[in-house]
């Protein structure tokens, strides 16, 4: 048990760099997080099912060719109207105008024949189980775990990842109060099943007073002695080369636990804001807009940089979402059309769904962040990127199955200007027996790992290029490129 | 319509999955197949052993077992549950992804080794119950042989082996000097402070989070190759029995030097088999293998379909009767694998599922009435999770062309849409007949595969999509109306099976498969990968074997004679790492 405290301290600070460690409060994070290269972000709003192509803007309008495999552009600042009917309001309609959105038509996800189940490439939530053969880490836990969004000297109190996922489940059962719900379809954890959850995980543990507040002794010799058994252990038991891997990365998390014991409390940039209604049988919107202003601000206060939530079409009816079907299960009866509702009224009852998160995400959320951080001279919006993703891919209109093609993709955002935005992009799909062919979602999730930072081999799997899984039809037309961000919409 | 459309769509999904030319893994005659079968037995080879993180369950077993020894209420403090409930949980547990590290797991190992040692610290009871201590930790300040004791005792159940006297030293001079920090940090003063960082430290080890196997003597001169501990096979033993660290029984038989032997170990297995943890793994490992908990999505089925069944809680009381039949079947019965598939018995409770099986006034164990239901893979749990929304002979073939047979239906062949047949859906076709038209044309690449296991689903048409039994089964057109009907046809040639015996039915089939050598070859590689948690390699053909022979009725085989086989082979006392890159 014991150490060479000039070696372990070299190992801390990483590469033998004189980073000095925080050892006060007062030297951090919220002067971290505010630097320019630091205050990228993503949010990811993922909607259960497909997305009823229709209803969106006409990939077709696309036509100045660009890039290396037949995508073709148009700007959007230059067309009339909404990018879809799902978004038609005026916070979208004013980022259209100045040139901060970007679409994607043309992607398609390439792990599973029917689309269900591809949520491991399309959700950017750990979603596993539907995937019973093959897995994939999923982006907000490649990110979560990166020490290229959250360096060392992270404080304890930013949370590396928020996962809310909007069930609707409260139809189910009046009396519950899993309202954002741990559900078969997508890893939360921690599982804020009510905004006060995650209000009391944002700000219950930021000190009024940091300057009184440091390292805990108790908690700086466990984890130092933990760190150093680890390392021991790897130096000298008799274990494979694959086994030192893994305990490399059990010794670079630790040393993430260490980081933030030591760098004390967080001094916050911002106010923290009041704290939202608990209790059970909340209304659906009131919670909702709760957990959406949350969100808003983590971002605006530096508590996190990687935001996940899901909105899932189950249980939802005209009680809680306006303009749809009484007492719904919407998944079963719209979606799969069990009622055989005719193509149109689908296609009304599925603009309603998504328009009324999308209205409260422009209200709670967008407006909230579309306004200037001091820091950066951006818009905190414009320092990091929203995305709108769908679990499956695009039909026309009617009844929505599970489709693996044409996962349309919205992006608020530039991410601090790495993102060449103001496009709709759509991606000629080459078509071979029968069969089209998009550029894989591989490419779009490649694309938000390297706006954030992160490098080729920081999300790769083992020597395998890439990020996911892929299939051989799509090497054929898109050979390394599905490998790589895609080139025409990085800046 | 639903029926016809959703079916549709469920042929042609797999028609697209299928691979030109199926070859059956692990056919001796094309080696170059992936296999999952090792097809041959060298004695000389022992396949490689990943170092195995402790998987949530396994943790969560330890820690009750491990604080039980201190006291029976440790386990049930808020504190320490409260700490546990930010775990992650594993997303395969019985596979190698267990082995993968996450960031929220070391910090949830923290949180917990830190909420465990403060709330021991916190009462004298719980600090007077550290085995080996005497009580000696809850005086005032505990001295240096008190440590040392304590250590010597409970340090060996943390870590699960003994600890050395310099390990002992190094815990003992830390707490001592009060946890001198690199920072200058203020050291701990107090008994309390120092005894909470001593078990959270403890409780962080790498030999209690992972299960390191070093300790022993190398084979053959082979630096690659090492003999298990007598600790080392204990505690491997337990995780595979109990998922959980050893008992005091297997501690003192340690401790005595006794297993050692084939015998000894054989003997050992036989008595944790005979434990109550123990139900709980055999079970885990049928649901892993058989998959008949995995119900992605509920039950959805209309009135008149369901005809009075209520589907709420059906699909729990059909995994809880497969469940209870496991364990009366193994541990009841001494079940060998024919028993498996051929089993009448049944473990109803649940109204809704008698009305299922037909039978009444559900009371527990039952003998199902015939309808071609003998055997585990009759059960509604089975017909309804292979089914989709609708039955499909589709699915319910492959899960037995893989989950039985092990072999895959591999890749789709290039060509596979350019073969895709229209049918007409007004036409009047039982489902049957329309997978054939879909798949079995023999202009189509498709029938390669689904030839091979088609029939194998064709054995259940004579249960719906419910796992009721029919004979007739109704068809509809894309409106949903009834157009027709025809007899269920449940006949066919099961040549995936190595042979080509005709069957009628899944009872029928059910005789064949259970008296078929690669069937429980197939089941006793499972059984292996979920003892290794990594798929099988072609060095693990002895280790199979091994349990595969233990099976076989031949030798008065049992699915607990396939347990004990797997305990006392020589690979399962052996380790070997690899020092290059998998």
């Amino acid at each position: 048990m014991k150490y060479d405290a000039i070696r372990r301290r070299q190992f801390l600070i990483g590469g033998g760099a004189m980073l000095a460690l925080p050892l006060l409060p007062s030297l951090l994070p919220s002067k971290a997080l505010a630097d320019p290269a630091e205050s990228r972000h993503l949010t990811v709003f993922r909607f259960g099912h497909n997305t009823s192509g229709g209803r969106w803007l006409d990939p077709a309008l696309a036509t100045t060719s660009v890039g290396s495999v037949g995508a073709k552009e148009v700007q959007l600042s230059t067309l009339d109207g909404s990018i879809g009917e799902p978004m038609a309001h005026e916070t979208y309609e004013s980022l259209r105008r100045r040139g901060a959105i970007t679409m994607l038509r043309g992607l398609d996800c390439v792990d599973h024949p029917s689309g269900h189940g591809a949520q491991v490439l399309s959700s950017a939530q750990n979603s596993l189980a539907h995937s019973t053969s093959r897995m994939f880490q999923s982006i907000d836990t490649v990110l979560e775990d990166s020490s290229m969004v959250y360096p060392e000297g992270t404080p304890a109190e930013v949370i590396r990842a928020i996962r809310i996922n909007m069930s609707g489940m409260k139809r189910i059962d009046p009396n519950s109060e899993l309202i954002a719900s741990h559900s078969s379809f997508a890893k939360v954890d921690p599982a804020y099943e009510r905004p006060l959850q995650l209000y009391q995980a944002l700000f219950g543990s930021i000190d009024e007073d940091p300057q009184d507040s440091g390292p805990d002794p108790l908690e700086a010799g466990v984890i130092s002695r933990v760190f150093e058994s680890y390392r021991s252990a790897r130096a000298s038991r008799r274990i494979s080369n694959n086994d030192r891997h893994r305990l490399d990365e059990h010794l670079d998390h630790l040393r993430d636990v260490e980081s933030r014991i030591r760098a004390g409390r967080i001094e916050l940039a911002c106010a923290i804001p009041d704290a939202p209604a608990d209790g059970r049988n909340l209304p659906y919107r009131q919670t909702t807009e709760a957990y959406l202003k949350l969100m808003a601000m983590a971002i605006k206060c530096g508590l996190t940089k990687v935001q996940m939530m899901g909105f899932r079409g189950h249980s939802i009816g005209a009680e809680t979402i306006p303009g749809l079907p009484d007492n719904s299960h919407l998944h079963n009866d719209v979606l799969h059309n069990e009622h055989n509702y005719s193509n149109a009224q689908v296609g009304e009852y599925y603009v309603s769904w998504k328009k009324w998160y999308m209205d409260m995400v422009a209200e709670h959320f967008i407006a909230p962040l579309d306004v200037e951080d001091s820091n950066t001279g951006r818009t905190f919006l414009d320092n990091g990127a929203v995305a709108v993703v769908s679990e499956s891919g695009t039909i026309p209109d009617g009844p929505h199955g599970h489709e693996n093609y044409d996962y349309q993709s919205v992006l608020m955002g530039s991410m601090g200007g790495y993102l060449r935005t103001d496009r709709l992009v759509a991606f000629e799909r080459f078509e071979q027996n029968r069969r089209k062919y998009g550029l894989p979602y591989n490419t779009f999730l490649i694309t938000l790992l390297e706006a954030m930072g992160l490098r080729p081999e920081d999300y790769r799997q083992g020597d395998a290029p890439g990020f996911g899984l892929y299939k051989e039809t799509y090497e054929e037309f898109y050979g390394s490129v599905q490998h790589s961000p895609i080139q025409e919409i990085v800046a | 319509m639903r029926v016809r459309s959703a079916q549709i769509g469920a042929l042609l999904m797999v028609c697209t999955g299928c691979q030109g030319t199926i070859g059956y893994v692990g056919d001796p005659e094309d080696p170059t197949l992936p296999q999952t079968i090792p097809p041959t037995c060298n004695e000389s080879v022992v396949g490689h052993e990943d170092l195995p993180r402790l998987s949530e369950r396994e943790y969560r077993n330890t820690l009750a077992d491990l604080l039980t020894l201190v006291h029976p209420d440790l386990s049930s403090e808020p504190a320490i549950t409260s700490a546990l409930a930010t775990l992650p949980s594993d997303v395969y547990e019985g596979q190698e992804t267990t082995i993968l590290v996450r960031r929220d797991h070391i910090q949830a190992y923290f949180d917990v080794a830190l909420a465990t040692a403060r709330t021991i610290v916190g009462n004298v009871d719980y600090l007077a119950g550290i085995p080996g201590s005497e009580g000696c930790l809850s005086d005032e300040a505990p001295d240096e042989e008190c440590l040392r004791r304590s250590l010597a005792t409970f340090g060996t159940r943390v870590l699960r082996r003994p600890l050395s006297s310099a390990e002992i030293d190094g815990y003992v001079s830390d707490y001592i000097e009060g946890y001198v920090d690199e920072d200058l940090l203020p050291t701990l003063e107090t008994t309390r402070e120092k005894l909470t960082a001593l078990f959270a430290i403890l409780l962080q080890s790498p030999d209690f989070s992972y299960r390191i196997h070093d300790a022993g003597e190398n084979i053959d001169g082979d630096p690659e190759l090492f003999a298990l501990t007598q600790y080392e096979i204990a505690s491997k033993i337990s995780y595979l029995i109990y998922g959980s660290m050893p008992d005091e029984e297997l501690y003192e038989r340690v401790a005595r030097g006794e297993l050692a032997t084939d015998e000894d170990i054989r003997e050992e297995a036989a008595r944790m088999l005979g434990q109550p943890a123990a139900r709980a793994e055999v079970v885990r490992f049928f649901r892993e293998w058989l998959g008949y908990t995995h119900h992605t999505e509920p039950l959805r089925y209309d009135d008149e379909f369901r005809d009075g069944i209520e589907l709420a809680g059906l699909q729990d009381a059909m995994t809880r009767e497969v469940d209870e039949l496991v364990q009366h079947l193994v541990f009841e019965e001494n079940a060998t694998y024919a028993d498996l598939m051929t089993t009448d018995s049944a473990f109803v409770y649940d109204d809704n599922l008698a009305a299922v099986y037909g039978i009444e006034n559900p009371s527990g164990r039952t003998t199902l009435p015939q309808q071609d239901r003998q055997g585990i893979l009759s059960r509604a749990a089975f017909l309804t999770r292979r089914s989709g929304t609708e039955q499909s002979p589709i699915l319910r073939g492959i899960f037995v062309f893989e989950a039985m047979l092990c072999r895959e239906p591999g890749s789709p062949p290039a060509d596979a849409e350019n073969t895709e047949v229209e049918v007409d859906p007004n036409e009047v076709l039982s489902i049957r007949q329309r997978v054939v038209r879909l798949t079995e044309q023999p202009t189509q690449t498709c029938v390669n595969c689904h030839s091979a296991f088609n029939p194998l689903g064709f054995a259940y048409e004579s249960f719906d999509s419910l796992g009721r039994h029919r004979d007739i089964e109704m068809i509809y057109d894309p409106e949903g109306l009834v157009i027709g009907e025809a007899p269920v046809d449940t006949s066919g040639e099961a040549s995936a099976l190595g042979t080509s015996a005709m069957f009628d039915g899944a009872a029928e089939l059910h005789q064949q498969i259970a008296s078929n050598e690669r069937a429980m070859e197939c089941m006793a590689s499972h059984y292996f990968e979920h003892l290794q948690r990594r798929n099988i390699g072609a060095d693990d053909g002895c280790h199979v074997e091994s349990m595969a022979e233990a099976l076989h009725p031949e030798n008065g085989g049992s699915i607990l004679s396939m347990i004990e086989a797997a305990t006392v082979a020589q690979q399962f006392r052996q380790r070997r790492i690899l020092s290059t890159d998998e």
